[in-house]
């Protein structure tokens, strides 16, 4: 999915040309060049999207209905009778149309239904089971996300959101009798927004690194003046809470694989002091990524600490209640997001939970314990200043290389590790789970991911590499490798699996193209590091009967995969833990 | 018809360029700044706005007009703005109507006519 030429498809059971009006033009990137199809005829669009009988196929589509397109919902807004069973049937073959259609895009969204607020249902019967309308959406909306969830591209937009957001106005009547327009352009503007960033989060683009200021931004108060006893957190204090929610929120998303880390103009020993006794203190120091607590300018600061976790600055969301730090930070450092911040504490919580840069598709098991792997690589780097040297420190960490082909319990992660992975990525090739998946079924087509793990601790799956088998040449399609295990062998080790592969396939040579893009520099300099490869240009060949070395330091597994295609398995977002076979 | 002694000239035609700006940005269309009082909205072959954009800019100006004087001017039926048989509609005209609705006198300028929407 290339996002700086995408277009998309809209089909919708009203006149949808606002919206497309809004993906391209709001100004919101990525610029969407979409096309509604004509309003009304929902089913006969769904199924030319899956015969690809558009005049230009879409790259997405998105599929704004209302209810009543359900034939059974339309009966009961007229209190007519209605059998459940039925009306459930017409959602699955909803469902069904959207999942035929979903093969004609890469991907597909579709928003569930919502009863404007003006329909009460007669308010007592709202959600009676038989003749609630907001009890039957509800259900509806449930069958729906439980039918599409095993299809990797069909994702499921929460339109009741918007209407929530716009309010009262979300619905105007003359909109819908003059232009069968069925909400306000706010309410397009809502949807507009929440597509792009699902756009973005599919292809990788979301933020993976909050950096936060500590007083008056994580609690109340200047904690060197005040002394952490004093600080406003928690507590029978309406600021004190605010301050809790917040932190409570930024936990929540550090279980999703955002990292949170700090900034501060600060003690560094009396700020520690504050997050590891204040009793109310929800984040404490395991809970970041890093800081870096002085008295430099927050720019700099910021710098060394993104190059020290391996990421690049548009990976960071930057968060101070100070307007002055904000504007320094602007100025230095465009790529760094931040946002406005309130100057009312009460509303943080809230400002951090509409923020859109995080959006994701999948939260895997790496996502999960991503902090705890940080806070193991403290441990690491302590470890490495009482190590002689590097060498010795490499071989004392134990580091274990797990390859396996792809399968449908890993492409969740594989997916997420092509989209998201820059600095160390060949080619940079960004593609959705369906489209990885695909790409694996082709003949000639091999995919393997690689986890890492060592003493200290797991890192869960964090390369990727395929090959392509052309005439007597395999060439290397893809070589990503998460950032937090670079420069320790790692790459070496999957660079030798792939020449063992190649062999054992009969292929004579290895073939890598190298694709520059403005991160990707350190993938560059490892294959020029390499001794035994040739390079033409951007291209470097590998005679798969020369010697390739594995680096001593690392043990290679492979974990075996039973024999067929990949399937996709959507219920399993969490690496399968398979049988070992050591080498 | 609301009590709606302040609506000026000024003001009305403020209210419908701001909304006019709303439906163009979104339509994606830079329009000379300031729009001129001439410019043809609908009920010509170069008008500004096609039947959808008109929807949309008078559900855009109703609320304009509320915001600014807390009045519910009908715009969809009152002012009959959507036959566009009635030929062509300019922002002076169109302004002209709201004052009149704003003033309680349906259709009758509240300025002497020909003076420019300033």
């Amino acid at each position: 999915m290339n996002v700086e030429q995408l277009s998309c498809g809209i089909i919708a059971d009203f006149t949808a040309q606002p919206l497309a009006d809004l993906l391209r033009n709001d100004g919101v990137y990525p610029r969407i060049e979409a096309a509604p199809a004509p309003p009304g005829h929902v089913s006969q669009a769904l199924m030319e999207l899956r015969d690809g009988g558009w005049k230009h196929q879409p790259d997405l589509a998105v599929v704004w209905t209302r209810p009543e397109v359900i034939p059974c919902f339309r009966s009961l807004l007229d209190f007519e009778p209605v059998k459940s069973n039925l009306l459930l049937e017409q959602v699955d073959q909803f469902a069904g149309l959207l999942i035929d259609a979903s093969a004609g895009v890469g991907c597909l969204f579709a928003t569930t239904w919502s009863v404007p607020w003006y329909r009460r249902g007669l308010g007592l019967l709202s959600m009676h089971p038989e003749f609630g309308w907001a009890y039957n959406v509800a259900r509806m909306n449930m069958r729906l996300a439980e039918r599409v969830e095993r299809t990797p591209n069909v994702y499921l937009l929460d339109s009741a959101r918007w209407l929530s957001k716009v309010g009262a106005e979300a619905n105007n009547p003359k909109l819908w009798y003059a232009g069968k327009i069925a909400f306000s352009l706010e309410v397009f503007r809502e949807a507009s927004a929440e597509i792009k960033a699902a756009v973005c989060g599919l292809a990788g683009l979301s933020r993976k690194l909050i950096l936060l200021d500590l007083d008056d931004t994580l609690w109340g108060g200047i904690v060197g003046e005040d002394g952490w006893q004093n600080l406003r957190l928690g507590g029978h204090d309406p600021v004190g809470e605010a301050f809790l929610e917040f932190q409570r929120a930024l936990k929540a998303l550090t279980r999703t694989g955002v990292l949170i880390g700090i900034v501060s103009k600060n003690d560094q020993a009396t700020a520690l002091a504050a997050i590891d006794n204040h009793p109310e203190m929800v984040l404490r120091r395991d809970d970041f990524a890093g800081w870096r607590i002085n008295w430099h300018d927050k720019a700099e600061n910021i710098v060394d600490l993104v190059s020290e976790l391996n990421l690049g600055l548009d990976a960071v969301v930057f968060i101070d209640d100070s307007p002055a730090e904000r504007s320094r930070v602007r100025g230095a450092l465009p790529e760094v997001a931040v946002p406005e911040w309130p100057s009312d504490k009460l509303l943080y919580a809230r400002t951090l939970l509409e923020m859109t840069v995080f959006d994701r598709p999948a939260i895997t098991e790496e996502d999960q314990t991503r902090t705890q792997t940080y806070a193991f690589d403290r441990q690491r780097r302590s470890s490495q200043l009482s190590s002689q040297s590097v060498t010795e420190w490499l071989a004392e960490l134990g580091l274990v290389v797990e390859a396996a082909r792809l399968d449908g319990s890993d492409v969740v992660r594989g997916a997420q590790l092509l989209n998201k992975t820059n600095q160390m990525n060949l080619r940079t090739r960004r593609l959705t789970q369906t489209e990885l998946l695909e790409w694996s079924h082709q003949p000639g087509h091999a995919v393997f991911v690689f986890g890492v793990s060592d003493r200290f601790g797991d890192y869960g799956l964090t390369g990727l590499a395929s090959l392509k088998g052309e005439g007597g040449c395999a060439q290397i399609a893809d070589f990503l490798l998460s950032c937090r295990v670079m420069g320790r062998g790692v790459e070496s080790a999957m660079l030798y699996f792939l020449i063992e592969q190649a062999r054992s396939q009969g292929f004579r040579e290895l073939m890598s193209e190298y694709k520059p893009t403005r991160r990707n520099s350190p993938c560059l300099a490892f294959f020029d590091s390499v001794s035994g490869f040739r390079r033409e240009g951007d291209n470097f060949w590998w005679d798969t009967q020369a010697r390739c070395v594995l680096p001593e330091h690392i043990t290679l597994k492979r974990r075996e995969v039973p024999l067929g295609s990949p399937q996709y398995d959507g219920t399993r977002c969490i690496s399968a833990a398979t049988s070992l076979v050591s080498e | 018809m609301p009590d709606t002694p302040n609506a000026g000239r000024a003001e009305v035609a403020e209210c419908v360029r701001r909304s006019l700006h709303q439906i163009l940005d979104v339509k994606g269309r830079k329009p000379a700044i300031p729009v001129p009082d001439s410019t043809v909205l609908i009920g010509a072959p170069d008008a500004l706005l096609d039947s959808l954009g008109l929807v949309m800019f008078l559900a855009e100006l109703e609320r304009e007009l509320q915001r600014r004087w807390g009045a519910s001017v009908d715009l969809f039926g009152g002012a009959g703005l959507l036959d566009q048989d009635d030929g062509p509609e300019t922002l002076r005209t169109l302004g002209d109507r709201i004052l009149g609705l704003l003033n309680g006198e349906r259709g009758a300028p509240a300025a002497p006519a020909g003076r420019d929407l300033e």
